[in-house]
């Protein structure tokens, strides 16, 4: 049972066309890192897939619902951490979390309980009563991950979310995403360091320029390489990307 | 010398490049974004085509007083009195400008000047010299010249080139002295706090005042006087203006006015006075080498201060929101309290509440200072018609938000987008947000006007807000409509343009405010001089009332169908797309 699938997904502006016939397969309970060189389609993948952009063609469905026919029951179990963070500038990191409890129908009691908590692990507490936009973007990043777990999504689109967060925090939220999907929730990620798809991620899936160019387990796309490859090396290899030794630039060395 | 002249050529070009782009605008969209991209050119166009008709009409005025002051057809002293208080007007307006203008941007743009190898005097030169750029100083500039021209033309060619220099120097003087003003309010909005509580006072403080030389006069006051004691004479004599009198009377730090000093040297000028015109040119040179070194000080700290952080409030309680809002759903309830808060956050919020109950109330407080048989006095005394006025002012103020309901959210829109929402609940959820906020505007209206004209029969009183309530039910299925197609990311802690709405929406919401609001005014019309009779004033209203909001209800369900069919396009703004 896939928590994500899709056939033939297409997103074209204009001339342009962004995601180019995708079809994923993101298994329940799987922690799935989707990569891809900058404007490959991995954002636009995943706003197609929340509903944010209207593909231009194929089909798709979110834990075997149907988006378009089912988009609030499906938005109820799917949490987001969009490329823009999607915050209020003149709400505080306290009032977020209210605002999305309540959209959540989550009772105020509960609601609290659960903001405490989140709150507490990215070590907002004391800027819970701050506004948004006084915050850092790793303090903005944190509040926008709390927000997208508190209603407890079975599915987790994130979005390039470690860039810019502490070590500290960063390491916390690895532990806790690990333990969202030990505990059946599956992750959907994007992002360009591959040490933490390397540490996290279960199943990959490469996307350049719009095209799914490989999908699997680690396992899997680790064995269509060359033994004891890393996975930044097969990366790279899957996406064609020249060897650097071949765009050295003589002016730049001196 | 060389790293400066390459950096003011980069730096104008990098300004050049900012306007070409932002007029050609992103990606190419749907063909109803093309047509919402081509509406929001035609308000910069039309300021343009009206700044040309006013650079061409002080021009030709320049040119004209220029030639019949050198020429003796115009008397000196009384030509130069006009000169001078127009030009003192513009340098007020230039200052008044550089002082609103940061108020309205961000600085974010010099954090990547100041990593590029660029002097930071170079950066500081560039604004100062960018400043001629501006439309007022370049009004400025065109009328001295013209007039300069003016004297040449009237066959004084030695006095034309002294024009021309105390031209130069005065525009020198007034390009400094924006600059000036500029940095130091760019310097205070650095802390966010501190910015927005400054904005709005000066704001607020900048548009009260202006009634105040009306409250002082007491000119106005002669005749009124004059009339209760029976005295029939009285307001006859024309006062005469004295030129000499009119200067005796200035303060002393007048005098360094560059109006007055430019004012000084022409008339030196004309008259031959070679060493006072060397003297007024060195005034003016001195006082633009100032304010330059000045403005290059606070430009120092105003960068310096690019870095800060921010002061942060400490609290170990967190405050979570309110408990759901009655007669509505969960989720449009939390649309409506972040819409509520944002308001009531934000300058441009802040200020479409505040603001325009008490200017009106003023303006209403002067009328009554006037003589007695004005219309202006007799419309004062029905102090409901300052109630109905100021509202209407209110949902012209508020436009700011209501014709960009979802614009103005910026990337919170992408959250509400992504909640488990549905488009009703949305819209709803944005009308009983904006109806609070257009409530509390109402409330501000309604103690001003109390507190200047209670006069006239309450059941009118009545009859206005009811009036205001039929007026809200009408506007709110527009205001949807208008905020999905024709939304703009829009920042409401700005004043300026930036917190504006779509150009379109903003004159096709005035109209239909306009609109909405005149079966109100003909039913109080009808209720006093047809009727004549107070109580049918609410009881026709109240009728219209019932009308509107039979209207405007199922309207705003039908128009959350198109927040639906633009859900893209608002993704994308959202996204500042």
């Amino acid at each position: 049972m896939n928590a994500i699938e899709t056939h033939g997904l297409r997103k074209a502006f204009g001339e342009f066309t962004a995601v180019d016939g995708i079809d994923l397969a993101v298994p329940r309970g799987s922690f799935y890192g989707f990569l891809g060189p900058n404007g490959a389609g991995k954002s636009t993948t995943i706003k197609c897939l929340t509903g944010l952009l209207k593909p231009t063609g194929g089909t798709f469905r979110l834990l075997d619902l149907d988006p378009v026919a089912d988009q609030i029951k499906v938005k109820r179990q799917v949490g987001v951490v969009p490329e823009d963070l999607a915050l209020f500038d003149r709400l505080t990191g306290a009032e977020t979390l209210s605002f999305v409890a309540q959209v959540h129908g989550i009772d105020r009691v509960e609601a609290r309980a659960r903001s405490k908590e989140l709150l507490t692990l990215m070590d907002l507490t004391k800027s819970a009563n701050d506004l948004v936009a006084d915050y850092s973007h790793g303090m903005r990043k944190k509040i926008a991950l709390s927000a997208a777990l508190l209603p407890a999504p079975r599915l987790l689109f994130l979005d390039e979310p470690f860039e810019g967060i502490d070590a500290i925090a960063s390491r916390q939220i690895k532990d806790l995403l690990s333990a969202y999907v030990r505990g059946g929730g599956t992750v959907f990620l994007t992002t360009h360091i591959l040490e933490i798809v390397e540490r996290l991620c279960d199943h990959i899936g490469i996307i350049q320029k719009g095209r799914l160019v490989a999908q699997g387990s680690m396992a899997e796309l680790r064995a269509g390489g060359v033994t004891g490859q890393s996975l930044e090396e097969r990366f790279m290899d899957i996406v064609g990307a020249a060897k650097s030794a071949s765009l050295a630039i003589d002016w730049l060395a001196g | 010398m060389i790293t400066t002249l390459r950096g003011l050529r980069a730096l104008t070009w990098l300004r050049w490049r900012l306007l070409k782009n932002s007029i050609a605008g992103a990606r190419k969209r749907d063909s109803l974004e093309q047509v919402s991209r081509a509406l929001a050119l035609v308000v910069p166009l039309l300021i343009l085509v009206m700044s040309i008709g006013t650079f061409l009409a002080v021009s030709a005025v320049g040119f004209v007083g220029g030639r019949m002051m050198a020429s003796g057809v115009l008397e000196m002293a009384s030509g130069l009195l006009v000169l001078r208080l127009l030009l003192g007007l513009m340098l007020f307006a230039i200052v008044s400008l550089a002082v609103v203008s940061p108020t309205q941007s961000t600085l974010s743009r010099y954090t990547r000047l100041l990593l590029l190898p660029i002097p930071r005097r170079v950066l500081h030169l560039v604004e100062v010299v960018a400043s001629l750029g501006d439309p007022w100083v370049a009004v400025v500039g065109a009328g001295l010249t013209a007039f300069a021209a003016g004297v040449l033309a009237g066959g004084r060619p030695i006095a034309a080139m002294g024009a021309l220099v105390a031209a130069g120097l005065t525009v020198a003087v007034v390009v400094c002295a924006a600059s000036l003003a500029g940095f130091l309010v760019a310097w205070l909005m650095r802390d966010r706090r501190r910015g927005e509580l400054f904005t709005l006072v000066f704001v607020m403080a900048f548009s009260l005042l202006s009634f105040i030389p009306a409250f002082l006069t007491g000119a106005v006051d002669e005749p009124d006087a004059g009339r209760a004691a029976g005295d029939t004479r009285v307001a006859k004599e024309v006062h005469q203006i004295n030129v000499d009198e009119f200067d005796r009377h200035l303060p002393a730090w007048t005098h360094y006015l560059p109006s007055e000093v430019y004012g000084r040297t022409i008339a030196h000028v004309l008259a031959g006075r070679r060493a006072d015109v060397l003297g007024g040119f060195g005034v003016l040179a001195g006082e633009a080498l100032l304010l330059f070194l000045a403005s290059a000080r606070v430009h120092r700290q105003m960068l310096g201060a690019l870095e800060g952080d921010q002061s942060r409030r400490r609290t170990t309680e967190i405050k979570l929101g309110p408990k759901p809002l009655p007669w509505l759903s969960a989720g449009a309830s939390a649309v409506a309290v972040a819409l509520i808060r944002g308001s009531f956050r934000t300058v441009r919020g802040r200020l479409t509440i505040l603001l325009p109950g008490p200017m009106l109330a003023l303006l209403v407080a002067v009328f009554k200072r006037l003589p007695q048989e004005t219309w202006t006095a007799d419309a004062a005394s029905r102090g409901y018609l300052l109630f109905g006025g100021s509202i209407v002012f209110t949902f012209y103020a508020m436009h700011a938000i209501s014709m960009n309901l979802f614009g103005s959210d910026r990337a919170g829109l992408t959250l509400q987008l992504l909640s488990p929402v549905t488009d009703r609940e949305l819209a709803w959820g944005k009308i009983v947000g904006f109806g609070a906020v257009v409530s509390t505007g109402i409330a501000v209206c309604l103690i001003a006007s109390v507190a200047v004209a209670h006069a006239g029969a309450l059941p009118y009183w009545i009859a206005v807000f009811l009036g205001a309530a039929a007026t809200f039910f009408l506007i709110s299925p527009v205001a949807i409509w208008f905020s999905a197609i024709f939304p703009v990311a829009s920042d409401l802690s700005k004043t300026g343009s930036g917190g504006n709405p779509h150009p379109f929406p903003m004159v096709a919401g005035t109209l239909c405010t306009a609109l909405f609001v005149l079966p109100t005014i003909v039913s109080l019309a009808v209720a006093e001089f047809w009727f004549k009779s107070a109580i049918v004033a609410p009881l026709l209203v109240g009728i219209w009332l019932v009308i509107a909001a039979a209207i405007g209800i199922p309207l705003v369900n039908v128009a959350s169908r198109s927040i639906g069919a633009r859900r893209e396009n608002l993704a994308l703004v959202a996204q500042g797309k």
